[in-house]
């Protein structure tokens, strides 16, 4: 068995004993075969002796079972990290920032706790997936949607906690943005509700969202100032009808009118869905559709003599690959726009769109989709899930062999800087990591990269860094991988969300004013868990007693 | 989804039959006699199974584990402990395996089927009782 770091071993038995008889000897996990569960799939140190690994593992059902737990940690000094479902994969899964940590798995507290229809809105516990969530809607024949990632297998608590994002519109996407209420138990047991909940009785948690007084929401996202126990959610009401459309433009330049359009048009809320933008001349599918993705770049065809010019492309651009383009109808740039809503006001939207997008010179527009909702669930893989609010997993064909990845890897790492939502920045982070992915040996680039938008306002490279079966070769991408976070900062841009593995590189790019920020984590972090119990490390945020050690 | 699509998926499924045509079952059959709740077979391994494979009853998918997981696997191990044995893709096999580790089952032993990329597993309850 493992001993958490810094802890006796007796201390630690009495700690397991005592999680013993919180949560009943059945749901205290300590073999080898029981925590190696909470190993990292996609870890890049895998076999390694600084992979990360739990000590045990405790999975309470119950936040009187997590305060109590967390009074035991306090009393014993044994670290915990707490995860929902532990299906960030990509992003250091289930395994602690700090090895040794025992593991609080609260997949247990799975409860669906409210459903409001009126208000669109959920109260859950953080146990509860995607898949769980939209299952209960269903059965119960509720209209409203889940805006869930690919996959959609995570906890919702969980991803909207770790600042993930979905599919359907703007103001649902961001998951974070989209919750209303938290209920959290602070590393001394004691237990806090934000917002509106703050009030005994409260009859708007979720109805509205900052309460008064300072906003603190924020603060238990990416961190370790508590471990939340309720999240109440602003869901999307089912719309009347979809419609799917693409806006194509034919040169290289054109990208830069393409972006400044769509942003007035989202922000003006013209453009209601996911924005897509693919580029049809260098092969590169839209991000959204899976489907592209796991048919490989067929749906772009390319003859001999596309190949032959865009090998000799720079930055994925030469004259005369623009010229082949034109002369043959394939589009440098390919945007993808979705409109949820009544059919005649998402009829209407289109036309706006276009009579915007036709300033500039050649560009053609065309429906892809015009559906009535909700879609017939027997026809619903033949659309992008989760752009109708449907969890999926088709998402990991993406790792399958195909003939855009001939070369499946075992896993890997994103790579997720956040740019400015203009052509020109798309245009200089290609110019800039894809010279840096040369010089470091990263397979990180393909001919050129399109970023994409989750976010309003700005855009976001997801770029996959493999994980090899070869220890060396994962070194070295890690180390190529820190070096391309430092790059992006030297640029302006940061990771939006990361790893553990580089958590620490990432917050210190975020330096302005001799690291400020990072000062002050840790000055809340001494403030508010002095004993440093709780997923010490996490996001860089680490306990004082660790801060020379852990880091 | 764009008629472009629909053709280039045929092509992709096609290109894919043929190569797991080759398929080496052996020909005592891919199955044990071990108690095993569900048999799961991934249908575009197109695999030649022996007359005595082909007599079981076998839940097949077409590559996503979606409904796979919703339908059936999920209620099953929601139930309790269920030892289930499949044929698929590596893919399909991690997704499996990451299910299966929030349910407290593991993958126990997996063999690649030679002469196609398909997957022989067995996943089974870990020592402890099954997180629901």
């Amino acid at each position: 068995m493992r001993i958490p770091p810094g802890v006796k071993p007796v201390d630690f038995q009495a700690a397991l004993a005592a999680f013993s008889k919180i949560v009943g000897p059945e749901w205290v996990f300590t073999s080898d075969a029981d925590v190696d569960l909470y190993r990292d799939a996609y870890s890049p140190l895998v076999g390694e002796p600084d992979e990360r690994f739990a000590s045990a593992a405790v999975a309470p059902d119950s936040t009187e079972q997590v305060q109590a737990i967390v009074r035991v940690a306090n009393q014993y000094r044994v670290p915990i990290y707490p995860i929902s479902t532990g299906k960030n994969l990509g992003y250091g899964g289930s395994a602690p920032a700090l090895s040794g940590s025992v593991v609080i798995d609260l997949k247990r507290m799975n409860r669906i706790l409210e459903v409001d229809e009126a208000n669109a809105s959920v109260l859950v516990e953080p146990g509860v997936s995607y898949f769980d969530l939209y299952n209960h809607l269903r059965e119960r024949g509720s209209k409203l949607w889940v805006d869930c990632p690919d996959p959609g297998w995570g906890s919702v608590v969980g991803n909207a906690i770790d600042r993930g994002g979905g599919y359907t519109m703007a103001n649902y996407r961001n998951h974070f943005d989209s919750h209303c209420g938290m209920e959290i138990v602070l590393p001394n047991g004691e237990l806090l509700r934000t917002g509106m909940g703050a009030i005994p009785g409260a009859k708007t948690w979720q109805q509205y969202k900052s309460g008064c007084g300072p906003w603190v929401d924020g603060m238990f996202s990416q961190a370790n100032y508590g471990i939340v126990t309720k999240m109440g959610f602003w869901m999307m009401p089912e719309p009347e009808a979809y419609l799917r459309c693409t806006v194509r433009v034919p040169r290289y330049k054109d990208l830069i009118p393409l972006v400044d359009t769509l942003n007035q048009l989202e922000n003006r809320r013209v453009i209601t869905g996911f924005p897509d933008i693919a580029t049809p001349l260098l092969g590169y599918p839209p991000t959204g559709q899976v489907q592209v993705f796991l048919e490989g770049n067929a749906s772009y065809p390319m003859t001999d003599a596309h190949k032959a010019l865009l090998a000799k492309a720079d930055q994925g651009y030469s004259p005369e690959l623009e010229a082949y383009g034109i002369a043959n109808g394939i589009p440098y740039w390919e945007l993808w726009v979705t409109f949820y809503g009544p059919m005649e006001v998402i009829d209407a939207q289109w036309q706006a769109t276009q009579r915007h997008f036709r300033k500039i010179d050649g560009a053609t527009f065309k429906v892809v989709d015009r559906l009535a909702l909700p879609v017939d669930a027997a026809k619903i893989e033949d659309y992008h899930e989760p752009e109708f609010g449907v969890p999926s997993l088709r998402a990991f064909s993406i790792g399958a062999r195909s003939p855009f990845n001939p070369s499946p890897s075992k896993g890997h790492m994103w790579f997720s800087p956040i740019i400015p939502r203009t052509g020109e920045a798309i245009f200089e982070a290609n110019r800039v990591f894809s010279a840096a992915a040369k010089d470091l040996g990263m397979p990180l680039f393909q001919t050129f990269s399109m970023p994409a938008c989750f976010w309003e306002r700005s855009f976001i490279f997801i770029l996959a860094t493999p994980v090899t079966t070869d220890a060396a070769t994962n070194r070295r991408y890690v180390e190529g991988f820190r070096k391309l976070i430092e790059i992006g900062g030297q640029h302006g841009w940061g990771e939006y969300r990361t790893a553990p593995v580089f958590q620490k590189h990432v917050m210190d790019v975020y330096s302005f004013n001799n690291h400020a920020l990072h000062r002050l984590h840790e000055t809340l972090k001494d403030a508010i868990d002095p004993n440093g119990i709780l997923a010490a490390g996490r996001y860089d945020i680490w306990p004082r007693h660790l801060r020379r050690t852990g880091k | 989804m764009h008629p472009t699509l629909r053709l280039d998926r045929r092509a992709f499924v096609a290109g894919s039959a043929a190569l797991a045509a080759s398929a080496a079952v052996p020909a005592s059959g891919l199955w044990d006699d071990a108690p095993t709740a569900l048999f799961l077979c991934d249908r575009r391994c197109a695999l030649q199974l022996p007359d005595s494979d082909r007599r079981r009853d076998i839940l097949w998918f077409n590559g996503d584990v979606t409904p796979v997981w919703s339908g059936t696997l999920r209620p099953l191990w929601r139930e309790g402990e269920a030892r289930v044995i499949g044929v698929t893709r590596a893919s399909a096999l991690f997704c499996l395996e990451q299910l299966a580790r929030g349910m407290r089952h593991r993958v126990i032993s997996r063999q690649a089927l030679a002469g196609t990329d398909a997957i022989r597993w067995v996943i089974a309850p870990v020592s402890s009782r099954g997180l629901a």
